[in-house]
């Protein structure tokens, strides 16, 4: 029965990060007005294309990593269970 | 009948089936599009170019590989690159028969798949992007234990590279990754046990293997040094393309891959954690392909948006994801699956059906040229009637008059029977290098006339004025404007010293488009990355414009900027200039022709400096 709780747990923990990873790339759109101008760096770091390099730093920057968050957030939340996981067979 | 043929006999019945459709479609036919836009343009111009004799990569920038290009010479290469559909679609059915156990699912998953792209997508980009799926879909059926069926898997991508360039390099980077993700999650992936090696070490050899006829076809073209600085320029093209913000925030297409993506993605971390198997099946290391597939393809989207083309992994993850909960009777689950995935495919359907009934219609018309043709002379001619403006235009300029066509109408080089530049379109020449190429190609051919499309003054938010100021400088430097026809602007040799005004007293509107430059965030850019390169300057009105820069300061997001000279007015718009902003002056199309800046007209928020450059190359 115990495990039966332990492993609820953290399926429970398994969607809440994913929702949590999801959430962060909700707030990220919703407010991509301010991430924009307010970068302080140049994505590319290119001098000869930094001109027209705006587009990338506008728009595919933000593409690639709105992908990314949406990509990894279920293998990173996999990975947590699984290190939480083997620290508690460790104490054990 | 013999059992075994009985076996074999529906796939082969779907294998022909299929390859007819193939065989009536646009894609085995010299046609030209419907529509005129740039791509179908490109595509008709490099069909004028390969019945030219054209080199492709050598000659000009092509991305498609070999086969696609060399089809249209050679009917026996048209029938070889209609096979790949019918093979894509047989191994689908194959894969779904061992995942399924049988063989009516199986079929019927390859047909139902078939039908999805006749629907929402099209059989040239399926032929193109499926080419990849069918090679690992041939890994996961062959359980590629063996060294030399890796071998052979080797040879495959490379070939794959050869006929389809991007797709074998896409090949190889699904065919490695997943593989590690296998042996990874297998726990298999050791340096003591040396078969992933093994297996390894005789992929990369069938890749060099595989590769040998490319490398003829370079020595036999002298293409090898173009190819790699073709290979380099894509790298930098990425950089200066565009794309929507978030894609499938805005494409309806994108919805079909990108849940369906993100669910198999939760499904497979999910399982990986919650059922820890030692051994991953057929299907799981399929769903892992699939995945890592979809997501290289996504990475097209950062050049161009790729959701039309790519939306055929959608159901084929929806199918993988549902056969996964099926076989551990998990039907809930299933059914939940498939109902969101109709709601969304339908809805699209609904949001698309104008675009369902084009494609069925353009399909419809093509029956009745039934049989593939490779192209010749004759029949590039035949298809250039149905250009709209070829009649107007063959009458206002000799049949072969050299031209150069800005910003993208690379169809009227066939139209002329001119020789093709190395970039068609001011977005392939979006690399500063690039437009330079342009230029020197102009120079050495003696290109008589430039025409200008003044209707075509933007591609996906960009105008072609602020992506090729290099370029256009140089045009109306060198070519002055003689008439119009229809949309087109004729431009020749200039006898006179070229000003602004004969573009105004000829082509007043397109004129005026040249006056308003939306340069966005480019002069932000250029203050945060290039401050160091540039110096204050005292000077007064009027002002010397050659090189000259404008650091403008607002605490407002946009600004907008009147750059008065004696005649004319420029208007500028720039965004989020709190820190600063830098303007290039000279590369704004009123002052390609050197004249006194008179007076600036800004807000009152707006704070204003003029400046110099140590080095004007590096900058916009």
């Amino acid at each position: 029965m115990k495990h039966y709780q332990t492993k609820s747990d953290e399926i429970r923990l398994f969607f809440l990060l994913c929702a949590i990873g999801v959430a962060i790339l909700g707030v990220f759109f919703l407010h991509r007005g301010w991430f924009r101008s307010h970068l302080p760096f140049d994505p590319i770091g290119r001098d000869h294309i930094v001109g027209y390099g705006q587009y990338f730093s506008e728009s595919s920057l933000f593409d690639t990593l709105g992908l990314y968050v949406l990509v990894l957030t279920p293998p990173i939340s996999a990975t947590v269970i699984s290190l939480l996981r083997h620290q508690k067979d460790r104490q054990r | 009948m013999n059992k075994r043929l009985k076996l074999l006999l529906p796939f082969v019945l779907l294998f022909l089936g299929v390859w007819v459709v193939v065989l009536l479609s646009p894609i085995s036919h010299c046609t030209l599009w419907e529509g005129f836009g740039f791509d179908a343009q490109n595509i008709f111009a490099w069909k004028y170019g390969a019945v030219n004799g054209a080199v492709p990569i050598r000659d000009f920038f092509y991305p498609y590989g070999l086969l696609s290009y060399y089809k249209d010479t050679n009917l026996v290469l048209t029938y070889i690159q209609s096979l790949f559909v019918p093979i894509h679609i047989l191994l689908i059915s194959l894969l779904f028969t061992r995942l399924t156990g049988s063989r009516a699912k199986g079929i019927a998953s390859g047909v139902a798949l078939f039908f999805f792209v006749l629907l929402f997508s099209d059989l040239e980009s399926f032929q193109r992007y499926g080419s990849a799926l069918s090679v690992l879909i041939a890994f996961v059926l062959w359980k590629t234990k063996s060294p030399i069926k890796s071998f052979v898997l080797g040879v495959l991508s490379s070939l794959l590279f050869t006929t389809i360039t991007d797709q074998g390099v896409l090949a190889v980077l699904v065919l490695a990754v997943t593989s590690c993700i296998i042996y990874i999650l297998e726990k298999r992936l050791s340096w003591r046990k040396h078969l992933p090696i093994k297996i390894g070490a005789h992929y990369v050899i069938g890749v060099g293997v595989g590769l040998l006829p490319l490398f003829l076809w370079f020595i036999h073209t002298s293409s090898a040094t173009t190819f790699m600085k073709s290979m380099y320029y894509l790298s930098t093209l990425v950089t200066t393309g565009e794309s929507s913000f978030l894609p499938f925030a805005f494409h309806p297409e994108n919805l079909l891959v990108f849940l369906p993506l993100f669910g198999a993605i939760m499904l497979m971390s999910y399982a990986t954690v919650f059922h820890n198997q030692h051994r991953l099946s057929s299907l799981e290391q399929m769903l892992f392909g699939v995945i890592v597939l979809t997501v290289f393809l996504e990475q097209k989207s950062l050049i161009r948006s790729i959701s039309g083309s790519i939306v055929f992994l959608g159901p084929l993850l929806m199918m993988l994801s549902t056969q996964w909960f099926l076989d551990r009777k998990k039907y809930r689950e299933a059914s939940l699956v498939v109902g969101m995935f109709t709601i969304i495919a339908v809805s699209l359907l609904y949001m698309t059906f104008s675009r369902v009934v084009a494609r069925v219609e353009r399909f419809a018309q093509t029956l009745r040229h039934p049989n593939p043709r490779v192209c010749s002379m004759e029949v590039i001619q035949q298809a250039l009637q149905k250009f709209p403006s070829s009649k107007a235009l063959t009458s206002a300029l000799p049949k072969d008059t050299r031209i150069y066509s800005f910003p993208a109408d690379p169809i009227l080089y066939p139209l002329f029977s001119s020789p093709l530049p190395p970039y068609f379109t001011t977005y392939e020449a979006s690399p500063r290098f690039a437009q330079y190429e342009i230029i020197d190609w102009i120079k050495k051919r003696d290109i008589d006339t430039v025409i200008i499309n003044t209707a075509n003054i933007e591609m996906e938010g960009i105008q072609h004025a602020v992506r090729a100021p290099v370029l256009l400088e140089f045009l109306l430097k060198n070519y002055c404007p003689t008439r119009q026809v229809e949309r087109y602007l004729l431009l020749n040799r200039c006898t006179t010293e070229p000003d602004f005004a004969s573009f105004t007293n000829i082509a007043p509107v397109y004129a005026g488009s040249l006056l308003q430059a939306h340069l966005g965030e480019i002069p932000k850019k250029e203050w945060l990355m290039k401050k160091d390169k540039l110096a204050e300057i005292t000077m007064n009105y009027p002002a010397d414009t050659q090189d000259l820069f404008i650091f403008v300061q607002d605490s407002e997001p946009s600004t907008t900027l009147v750059l008065k000279t004696k005649n004319e007015a420029a208007v500028v718009t720039i965004e989020h200039c709190m820190e600063g902003c830098v303007i290039h002056v000279s590369n704004l199309p009123l002052f390609f022709f050197p004249q006194p800046l008179e007076l600036i007209d800004a807000p009152s928020t707006t704070t204003i400096r003029f400046m110099r450059a140590k080095d004007i190359t590096t900058m916009w």
